[in-house]
Order: C-alpha cells, then structure tokens, then sequence
C-alpha cells in the first residue's frame, strides 16, 4: 500500500477505518448541553450575601476600580467585591430553614471580624 | 513525648513540622483531619499550606474537621497547640485565638526570612527564648495581615498575648506588627512565620555565622517538650 492516509496510519500500527471519524464528528455535533434543573430556575434557593467590611481594605475592588478609572469609567469612584452564596433546597424553604442559613452566614459563612453579611433572602 | 500534626487537604508543611519535632527529641504522630481521634498525643501541630484551596476564607472550612474539633475541646483543657500560617489561621476561624487574617497589605505574596521579636516568653512553645529575644525564621504568605478591632488589640497588648513582633519591617500590614499571639492560658501560639523551616544547620536562614545556619525555630519544639515534662 503506497497511498493515502489510511496507510499513514497504520504505519505507526493502529489500524484505523476512517469512518470512524466521521461518526465520532457526527456523535459531537449532536449532543446539546442540558442545563441541569438544580443549577439555575426552579429549585428552592436562599441567597447570602456578604461584603468585606467598610474600613477595611478590599484589594480585588481597589484592583477591579483601577481598571475600570484606565478605561476611561472616570465616574465610578470606588468598587467593592464580596460574595454571593446561593444554598439549594430539595423541597420548599420553611421559615427554620431561613432561620438557619442565617445563623450559618454569621457563624461559618462569613468571618465577623472582616466582614459583613449585608443580606440573607429566600429567592423567588 | 507524642506530638501531632494534623494534615488538611491542601496541607503543605506538615512533614517539615514533624521532621522538626524528631530533632527537637519529640515523637511526631501523623493525624488526619477527618479523623477526630488525636492519638492521646501530648500537644498539637497544626501546619502550613492552603487547607481546602482556601476555598470560602483561608482556614474555615479546616476550622470544621472533626480533627480540629477536637483540639478546640483539649486546647481548653490545657493541650498545647501550634498554629502556623495556614495552621495560624485555622485557629483564628476556630475561635481559639481572636481576630482575623487578610490579604497582605501590598497584595504580594511574601516569601523572606523574617526577624521577629519574642515579646511574651511564658507560653509552652516559647519558654525556652529569652525576653525581648531577636530571632530570625522564615516567612511565606498571602494573607498574613493581622487585624482585630480596636478593643481586642488593647486586650491582647494589656494582658501580654503577643508573643512575637515583627521587626525592621512589617511585611504583610498587620496591625501593632503582630507576628503571633498566645490565648490567655498560654497553651494556644499562632503565628504567621515558619519556626518548622528553621531547625537544621545548612537548612535555614542566613546568620552571621554562617550561611544557612540559623536554627532558632527548633526552640518552638524544644520549648513544648520542656513544658510537657515539667507539667
């Protein structure tokens, strides 16, 4: 066998059927990502929100400001960046449920001495 | 004498910590984190790294392990507990020492052999220093800067609970250049910098002597073996 590819690789002693490949492109093409139910949209959820303190410094915003003054955005005069935590529920939030989430910001979710947490909500 | 050191997933100096409890003339005994059984050890070590990729604050969710648990219920009972960095703060989250740990003042990570003050010579990991001592360990951290409000910090200076100063320069921003602290028993030492990389002649940091052959670190251990057979 002196030509084409089919050659080239068995040469290096993997038998290959060319069509294989084009079934494998096919295979590719065809599957779309399915966003799973418990990402995003209906499942029950309680939101934490927390932010690094106010006196303290906040070096991913002073980061992230100094960009965006580079940018051109002269107004925006500061930025700040703290924490969205979303906890999934597998049935429907019940007002002990709420009371514990927020017992966990304060306790292990955020850290009182650098900061704050500004919001703990059921998300609807 | 059988002292622990606890590996956290993330854990990166935790054989450096038992190697210098071998040359201090201590027995080091491996714990696991998961584990809330400490292996009736005399005292604990817990080490440096990056437990749990610091994911959510540096030292929380290390804070958790039943391991860690565990120390917090012996701690109050008198066991004595190293923390270093990593360990430093993990005892800080875990409420055995107060205040908290930041992202270094000038954002850098920081790696330099560090010279440090001995302020309190009393607790079970520094009794073999003397007062107002200069030594010289190394220092590696991100988020070394000490804070605390202003109440807490009158505390701890009031009641002698810093331990170690930075000296000549303050690398990470912490407030009154705390180093470590001690709790009011003496028994709990956090401290940022790494006495467990100081404890071998050609291993550690540069003296006037020698190269490479600062060993002030080994003190830690050898303070800690001292206390344990004197108590």
């Amino acid at each position: 066998m002196e030509c084409g590819k089919v050659n080239e690789i068995s040469r290096c002693g993997i038998p290959i059927n060319l069509g294989v490949f084009a079934v494998l492109r096919e295979n590719l093409s065809i599957p779309k990502l399915v966003r799973p139910a418990n990402r995003r949209g209906t499942v029950p959820k309680i939101i934490v929100e927390i932010m690094p303190k106010q006196d303290l410094l906040d070096p991913q915003g002073k980061a992230v400001s100094n960009a965006l003054h580079r940018a051109g955005n002269k107004n925006i005069s500061n930025v700040r960046i703290g924490k969205r935590i979303e906890l999934h529920f597998e049935n429907e939030i019940t007002d002990a449920d709420l009371e514990n989430a927020k017992a966990l910001a304060q306790s292990f979710l955020s850290n009182d001495v650098i900061e704050d947490v500004v919001n703990v909500f059921k998300e609807v | 004498m059988k002292i622990g050191v606890i590996t956290y997933p993330g854990t990166l100096d935790d054989r450096d910590a038992q190697r210098a409890i071998r040359l201090a003339g201590g027995t080091p005994v491996p714990l696991w984190h998961a584990d809330s059984n400490l292996k009736k050890v005399d005292a604990v070590v817990l080490p440096g790294g990056f437990s749990y990729g610091d994911y959510l604050r540096c030292g929380a969710i290390a804070a958790q392990a039943p391991a860690t648990q565990e120390v917090v219920k012996l701690a109050a009972q008198g066991l004595p507990v190293l923390g270093i960095c990593n360990g430093f703060q993990v005892l800080v989250e875990a409420h055995l020492l107060p205040g908290g740990l930041i992202r270094n003042e000038k954002q850098h990570f920081i790696c330099r052999d560090q010279k440090l003050r001995v302020e309190n010579n009393q607790t079970a990991w520094t009794n073999l220093f003397e007062k107002d001592q200069e030594i010289t360990i190394p220092l590696k951290n991100g988020e070394g800067g000490y804070i605390a409000s202003k109440e807490t910090l009158k505390m701890l200076e009031a009641e002698n609970r810093v331990v170690f100063r930075y000296l000549d320069l303050n690398p990470n921003g912490s407030m009154n250049d705390i180093a470590g602290l001690t709790n009011e028993r003496g028994n709990v030492l956090g401290l940022m910098p790494h006495p467990e990389h100081a404890v071998e002649p050609g291993f550690g940091p540069d003296t006037d002597i020698a190269m490479r052959s600062g060993t002030d670190g080994l003190k830690f251990f050898e303070s800690v073996l001292k206390a344990l057979v004197s108590a």
